[in-house]
């Protein structure tokens, strides 16, 4: 009985050996850089106004004489009551820069190939591109236009700290803020971003615009603070009671008790609707 | 603004600094006349819990000629409202409120509304949010 004991075992033993030397090696599993946890809810800090200062304390944006020019006019036709200048009025999305004010809470949530920016202001998703693509041949203009992003260990801790953006291919019509800040009609905008956690609470987007409505790079640094307390998400969809109508050069307050066109300047004529024929 | 002053139930505000939220966030409030708002009193026709901005119509009465205005006034939107306790449920029609309203610089009766109180002045306080009442 021992002897058949024995040599039961030393055959299992030169089975695992065989199979070992057989079998070839696991390579070994790269160092993984992990990602960061940039969860939870993040709402603006500071100015809805670009510089997050606002303009007084900022100075005024970097704007060619044309387009600053524009910006007057634009305040002009404010002053007697049109929304000019401001294209998220009529509930186009305020696209990118704009976006990135979070006039309302935003989402990060991060996956190796895709980190995606979802934005409470209306319902408006960003989707970053890490999956180490290039540019295709052709984009298709978006509000939010097409972006490829970088993870970056910026520290060697073996966890991604910063997240690099530029962003291309971006539909217009689109402003800064509602001052009439707005960016050039040629739609060629390309804006570079690099998202860091500053501290447990904060995070921050420093975000460089080059736009042909500008004198130079315009460079902002919007702060974002971890909301936790009374966390909750509430959907945003503009359409649903809107009452700021522009038809062509002039704009409306659409009077949903009356059925009728309200003026919103001083001597603009009310639209009534014709009577449907009898 | 002889036209809308027909319809204020109570005196304008002047330079009063008016406490209470301004609507402020996808668009500009360039519409509204800002530097000269106005106290309407009325009842609630509808309270509508929507986006971009909340509204509420309100019917105003001009007490010396008996005459019936209906105001459409916009506030803020349904997120920051619902973050501070408002529902759809807060206001119901035949509710007697008191608004501070800036109005559409037309003269039409619209505008945009803040520091929403009951007919006694009391503010409505609605209960944190934990959905509807």
């Amino acid at each position: 009985m021992r002897g058949g004991r024995l040599r039961a075992a030393l055959a299992l033993l030169s089975g695992v050996l065989a199979s070992a030397a057989c079998t070839p090696p696991e390579p070994a599993a790269p160092a993984q850089t992990r990602y960061p946890d940039w969860s939870g809810q993040w709402a603006r800090i500071g100015s809805l106004n670009w510089e997050p200062e606002g303009y007084d304390k900022a100075g005024p944006p970097p704007l060619t004489e044309e387009y600053r020019q524009r910006r007057e006019e634009y305040a002009a036709l404010r002053a007697q009551g049109v929304l000019a200048g401001d294209p998220p009025a009529t509930c186009l999305p305020p696209g990118m820069p704009r976006v990135m004010t979070m006039a309302f809470p935003m989402e990060i949530i991060i996956t190796p190939a895709t980190t995606y920016v979802y934005a409470d202001w209306e319902s408006q998703v960003r989707r970053v591109y890490t999956d180490g693509r290039d540019w295709p041949d052709y984009i298709l203009p978006e509000f939010n236009g097409y972006s490829i992003g970088e993870w970056h260990d910026e520290n060697g801790d073996g966890e991604y700290d910063m997240l690099s953006i530029e962003t291309r291919g971006i539909k217009g019509p689109r402003s800064f803020d509602s001052t009439g800040v707005v960016l050039h009609d040629n739609n060629e905008t390309v804006i570079r971003e690099e998202i860091r956690r500053i501290d447990a609470s904060t995070l921050e987007d420093k975000i460089t615009t080059i736009d042909a409505a500008l004198t130079e790079p315009w460079t902002v640094q919007r702060r974002y603070r971890l909301e936790t307390e009374n966390v909750v998400w509430v959907e945003y969809v503009c359409a649903e009671g809107n009452r700021h109508l522009k038809l062509g050069d002039e704009w409306y307050f659409v009077n949903q008790e009356t059925g009728t066109l309200d003026p919103t300047r001083a001597g603009q004529p009310r639209l009534v609707p014709e009577a449907a024929p009898p | 603004m002889s036209r809308l002053t027909r319809y204020i139930c109570l005196a304008a505000l002047g330079g009063t600094v008016v406490a209470g939220h301004i609507a402020r966030a996808h668009h500009s409030t360039a519409i509204y006349d800002n530097e000269h708002p106005v106290e309407l009193a009325g009842t609630v026709v509808e309270w509508q819990f929507v986006n971009p901005h909340t509204f509420i119509v309100l019917e105003v009465s001009n007490e010396a000629t008996g005459e019936k205005v209906v105001w459409s006034v916009e506030g803020g939107n349904t997120a920051g409202l619902f973050r501070r306790g408002w529902t759809p449920n807060t206001l119901k029609p035949g509710d007697r409120i008191i608004v501070t309203v800036r109005p559409l610089r037309s003269g039409a009766p619209g505008g945009n509304y803040s520091n929403v109180r009951w007919s006694d002045g009391q503010p409505v306080e609605p209960r944190p949010a934990n959905g509807p009442e």
